[in-house]
């Protein structure tokens, strides 16, 4: 068990430093960093003060390592357009897309897991038919598309919410919505096909026969062990939130992390490409370990085979 | 199960003749070849023929010439509503250009995209599946770690901060989704190469000498071939989709060339006097994707039962 779960820090660590990685080399592709840094009206000489500053001088192993051990302590140097430190930047934005993101992943819950249920255990109703095309609908219909289709009805048509912004719960239905369209469509078809999985099982028929009660035997005995593979989805689609909130918050006009990015990457503004990527897959890789032990303790099987 | 009768099967053969029985794959249980034809999924393989074909002969078809604009002709609606008429049946953008032909020529750009992607991607998937999967130690940890880290980064995120660097473009469009995609494949495809390395004939083409490189290609190879089908099937709505996002952040095929995420990002900015722009093109997509998803389930549930998570 703590065997399991060091391997699996390890195994993070290592993510992280390829990551770092991949990152450092985003930002020397994007071109000579001097450049960027130096004032339109910067003369040969103060281009080459500036590449000294900055240590462009040197090999590309040694950047790097600078680049890495100034990473480790939180400086991924300064945002060309704001004039501050890209970590201090992203960071101001993150609290945005998290309330985004989670106002998605409740809608997910709230939509996906009953219907999920239900589906399984009225299998074949129109309960059932709805919810494999409300599936088959969310995993073909982009996101973006989701979220101007949602505007086009709610904010153009009927009038009743606003288009983009943030600001109070109105300006958060929208853009929640859209992004929990996709996680809910996929919660969803895992939810039914694990509850079939399990209300065909021998010991649910058991449980059925000893005259239990049909939602006792759905909510206790089934969905407990239906949950498993939902909460392995479930951590997986935090990748899913953060990548849907590039586009959703850039349609939405909502002042998260991801319009900040898309924005720096049409001004060149590589040190917040670089923050905001690295901050967001730290973020995604943490969540995953922690969905991965908290899986151990929803099933027990795993831990037994670790411990052999 | 499926290995016992696989056991029996070599018994019986005897010699070297059973190296090559378990290559013939088993029917999937209760499915004969009519059952399986009957569900053929009719409506879906319609539109993705129509996808096809107007991507093929665009020139042909299109009503209008896609690029040409006219200032007098912007934001016509559909022939249904007032003020609408046949020559531009779906209406016009903000260019006055014609949406139909837009549509059918962004057509080109989906499926030219996703099948040189597929292809891209595909290869280098199984190359990294077959080396990880069949000779394993350290070069699996080493393959497989880069897959996990691929995998970690969300993807959006990388792929528009690798189009900031690249500069927009089809070609680096490619680049980036096959950057993007290979890894599902790869990881796939492994785990069905490690279960197939450990059966016997595997170890019996060992045995008798053969090179590494002989039973990757002649025994792993055809072995995969269908689950690497079905997954590629199923993989191309995902790439439609996620080629349309880059264009609508304006960072996939540039204008004016029309492609549907582009033709959407129009429509988001036209919304409140214009309908039509931002719900066409996107319609378009789902449709698409419709189409190959329930083509692809349809594939599965004939090829590759198991995929069934995926």
């Amino acid at each position: 068990m703590q065997k399991y779960i060091l391997g699996r820090v390890v195994q993070v660590i290592i993510c992280i430093w390829g990551i770092t990685l991949i990152v450092f080399i985003l930002g020397r592709l994007s071109g000579d960093p001097a450049l960027l840094y130096a004032p339109p009206d910067a003369t040969a000489q103060d281009i080459k003060k500036i590449r000294t500053d900055l240590g462009l001088n040197k090999s590309v192993i040694t950047q790097y390592w600078v680049f890495l051990s100034k990473a480790v302590q939180g400086d991924l140097g300064y945002s060309f357009k704001w004039r501050e430190s890209s970590i201090s930047l992203v960071l101001s934005r993150i609290p945005a897309t998290i309330q985004l993101a989670s106002a998605a992943l409740l809608i997910t819950l709230i939509i996906a897991l009953p219907i999920g249920i239900l589906s399984a255990v009225k299998r074949g109703s129109i309960l059932d038919t709805f919810g494999r095309i409300f599936a088959l609908l969310g995993q073909s219909m982009p996101t973006f598309w989701a979220g101007i289709m949602l505007m086009l009805v709610f904010s153009v048509t009927f009038r009743i919410l606003p288009t983009s912004g943030r600001g109070g719960l109105k300006h958060l239905v929208l853009p929640a919505l859209a992004l929990g369209w996709y996680p809910s469509a996929a919660i969803m078809r895992l939810t039914r096909s694990g509850m079939l999985d399990v209300l065909d099982s021998e010991y649910i028929k058991m449980a059925k026969a000893k005259g239990i009660p049909h939602t006792v035997v759905v909510f206790k005995h089934a969905l407990k062990n239906a949950s498993i593979p939902v909460v392995t989805l479930l951590g997986l689609q935090v990748a899913q939130l953060f990548s849907g909130a590039v586009i959703i918050e850039t349609i939405f006009g909502w002042p998260g992390m991801g319009r900040l990015v898309i924005q720096a990457i049409s001004t060149g503004d590589y040190p917040v490409v670089q923050a905001g990527v690295l901050l967001t897959s730290i973020t995604l890789i943490v969540t995953n370990l922690l969905v991965d032990i908290l899986y151990v303790y929803l099933d027990p099987r795993i831990k037994y085979d670790q411990a052999k | 199960m499926r290995a016992g009768i696989e056991e029996v099967v070599m018994l019986d053969s005897g010699d070297g003749s059973a190296i090559n029985i378990p290559t013939v794959e088993i029917a999937p249980s209760g499915n004969t070849l009519k059952q399986t034809l009957k569900r053929f999924p009719v409506v879906p393989a319609t539109i993705l023929f129509l996808v096809l074909f107007s991507a093929i002969f665009a020139p042909l078809i299109a009503p209008h010439d896609p690029q040409a604009f006219s200032i007098s002709k912007k934001l016509l609606p559909p022939f249904w509503q007032k003020g609408g008429s046949f020559e531009y049946i779906l209406g016009t953008d903000h260019m006055g250009r014609d949406l139909l032909s837009r549509l059918i020529y962004g057509a080109r750009i989906a499926v030219l995209v996703s099948v040189v992607v597929i292809v891209s991607a595909g290869f280098l998937g199984l190359m990294v599946a077959m080396l990880a999967g069949y000779f394993g130690g350290w070069v699996d940890l080493v393959l497989m770690r880069i897959v996990d880290i691929q995998m970690s980064i969300p993807g959006l995120l990388f792929a528009v901060a690798l189009a900031g660097v690249l500069k927009p473009g089809l070609k680096n469009v490619v680049i980036i989704l096959t950057v993007w995609s290979w890894a599902v494949f790869a990881r796939v495809v492994r785990g069905e190469v490690l279960s197939i390395k450990e059966r016997d004939f595997v170890a019996m083409a060992k045995v008798s000498g053969s090179s590494s490189l002989f039973i990757i290609v002649k025994h792993l190879l055809p072995n995969v071939l269908n689950t690497f089908v079905v997954l590629a099937t199923l993989q191309v709505g995902r790439l439609i989709i996620f080629e349309a996002s880059l264009s609508y952040l304006g960072l996939g095929v540039q204008p004016p060339t029309p492609a549907w995420g582009a033709m959407l990002a129009d429509g988001r900015n036209y919304i409140v006097d214009a309908w039509w722009l931002a719900t066409v093109p996107g319609l378009a997509i789902l449709g698409t994707c419709l189409g190959i998803n329930l083509f692809g389930d349809w594939l599965r549930d004939a090829l590759d039962p198991k995929l069934r998570q995926v």
